[in-house]
């Protein structure tokens, strides 16, 4: 059996190690360069080698919720890199960490927005499906893939201010959510 | 979890980067993690799917079948049809089945349900397939097998699946679909989902034959009783490797034995560079000098780095004869390497036979 560019995704889907095979060698490359942006600041080539295997463990655990072609494959595989790297960040941002003295401390961080660094990917990603579908794609952007507001907007062709409202209410309505669950 | 890949598929949200220079080195060292990881859990999971039979060997070894008269209509007994010469799991599953008779036909292959049971262990369904068009040598219903009552706690190593095929003649193949219930719940009934959209065949797995078929179904678990052996002692030891048996069950069709397999794969292959695998297989028989076949399911693997020496397997027989007193195992130890990159084991050097265990019968 030969993996090629036409049929890899299908006998990704069937979990065939030859296609794995095929997905690193190809995609090893972009994976890499999503990762590192995000994550350069650490400074750290293991942690970046440990997310770019993740990724391709997710994609590969995971290839029957894709749907689509090549290159929605690509834009997939990006995505689901950036996801890991946002998802590493979140705990390694657990953990205590030196900071060199002349490198920028992050900005002050608002308490909610504590909250949604601190709480896990599941948690989160459990109570984001609770919202309608434009919110989930909102809120994912921002908390998954830590995108700026202005891109998010960019993306849904919708204005800052529109996505600087529904952020807000989106967090409000995850508090509630988080409350209740809490709660009961 | 589940849901994000889908969610982050349908965002189709672009990241616009420069691919960057990766080392041959650093690009061998990702392939290796992640197939470590990948092996480590799917040797539970796709125990079929993946291994394509290859670890499974003594599931089609453990069976040999008679050959039939071609001309043999697919009516009645289904498990008849299996058979073995001398006696054969499936020996009691026909007084016990409940009789489904299902037909359903799309693309051109009809599927028809014939029976099943549940005997709280394992659930086993019979189905034939009947096509004009070539299926192959060992076609199957490949699809998702689902059971209201299990939720999600069978999910992830939970079960495992085997399947037996029979070719009748050129356009008609019985099939046994056997799920077991490795951990979670065995609830009295269950409501089974079989969904299919391929036929694929097991020797050749690339050829398959899309349609849709799709059946409901109901079963009621068979009576059964369990028997705790963890406090026995009932185990053999070699340098590296201990085998326990420790817990058997007993329903009206057939007996489960539950083994702890402990091993240590650098002692025992006395091997610390290369990659080994040991794998253990059984020779089950009884005072009376009769052997038994089995359906084996291997547990999870055994792994020196990864700190996790123990693997619990299980293997499920015939009801064992009313006159004999014991029962006797043989582990027969095998070592196998890679070969090549496909993740394909061989085999290397003697089987290694440890001393039996006795399981006396009450």
């Amino acid at each position: 059996m030969k993996v090629t560019s036409e049929n890899f995704i299908k006998h990704l889907k069937k979990k065939r190690e030859e296609a794995l095979d095929y997905v690193i060698d190809n995609y090893i490359g972009i994976v890499k360069a999503v990762i590192y942006n995000t994550l350069k600041s650490y400074n750290d080539p293991q942690i970046i080698e440990e997310c770019t295997s993740d990724t391709f463990l997710g994609a590969f655990e995971n290839a029957k919720q894709f749907k689509g072609n090549e290159e929605d494959f690509r834009k997939w595989i990006c995505t689901i890199a950036k996801y890991k790297a946002i998802d590493k960040q979140r705990k390694l941002y657990k953990v205590p960490r030196l900071y060199e003295i002349d490198e920028t401390i992050d900005s002050v961080k608002s308490a909610e927005e504590e909250f949604l660094m601190k709480t896990s990917s599941e948690e989160l990603l459990k109570m984001i499906s609770k919202l309608d579908q434009l919110d989930q794609d909102i809120l994912t952007m921002k908390y998954f893939l830590n995108m700026k507001n202005e891109e998010i907007a960019q993306h849904h062709g919708l204005s800052k201010a529109a996505i600087d409202n529904r952020l807000y209410r989106g967090k409000k309505r995850l508090q509630q959510i988080y409350l209740r669950g809490i709660l009961t | 979890m589940k849901k994000l890949y889908k969610q982050l598929n349908r965002l189709n949200f672009e990241i616009d980067v420069e691919p960057m220079e990766v080392s041959e080195l650093e690009k061998e060292r990702i392939k290796r993690s992640v197939l470590k990881v990948k092996r480590k859990k799917h040797l539970t999971r796709n125990f079929v799917a993946a291994a394509t039979f290859l670890i499974a060997s003594s599931i089609t070894i453990g069976f040999s079948f008679p050959t039939f008269a071609s001309n043999i209509p697919i009516v009645g007994n289904v498990f008849e049809l299996f058979y073995d010469d001398e006696e054969y799991i499936f020996e009691k599953y026909d007084e016990f089945s409940s009789k489904l008779g299902i037909t359903q036909e799309s693309n051109g292959v009809e599927v028809t349900l014939t029976d099943a049971v549940y005997d709280g262990e394992n659930i086993t369904v019979a189905y034939t397939l009947k096509s004009n068009q070539n299926l192959g040598e060992r076609p199957v219903l490949f699809g998702d097998f689902i059971a209201e009552e299990f939720k999600n706690a069978h999910k992830y190593g939970g079960f495992s699946e085997n399947y037996i095929v029979e070719k009748v003649n050129d356009h008609e193949y019985a099939v046994l679909f056997i799920y077991e219930l490795i951990r979670g719940p065995r609830p009295e009934e269950v409501h089974i989902t079989l969904q299919s959209d391929e036929i694929v065949d097991l020797s050749n797995t690339s050829q398959s034959v899309k349609g849709n078929w799709s059946f409901h179904f109901k079963l009621n678990t068979l009576e059964r009783e369990t028997f705790n052996l963890a406090k026995e002692h009932l185990k053999t030891e070699a340098e590296g490797i201990e085998v326990s048996v420790t817990k058997l069950t007993e329903t009206s069709v057939s007996t489960t034995l539950y083994f702890a397999e402990k091993v240590d794969e650098e002692l025992f292959t006395k091997e610390r560079e290369e990659w080994r695998s040991v794998s253990i297989d059984y020779v089950i028989s009884d005072d009376l000098g009769r052997n038994y076949n089995f359906v084996h399911y291997r547990g999870g693997g055994h792994n020196t780095d990864f700190d996790s020496l123990w693997s619990k397997s299980r293997i499920t027989t015939n009801v064992f004869d009313e006159q004999a007193t014991s029962i006797t195992i043989t582990p027969i130890v095998h070592v196998n390497k890679k070969a090549g990159n496909g993740g394909k084991l061989e085999r290397i050097g003697e089987p290694f036979k440890m001393e039996p265990i006795t399981v006396p019968l009450k």
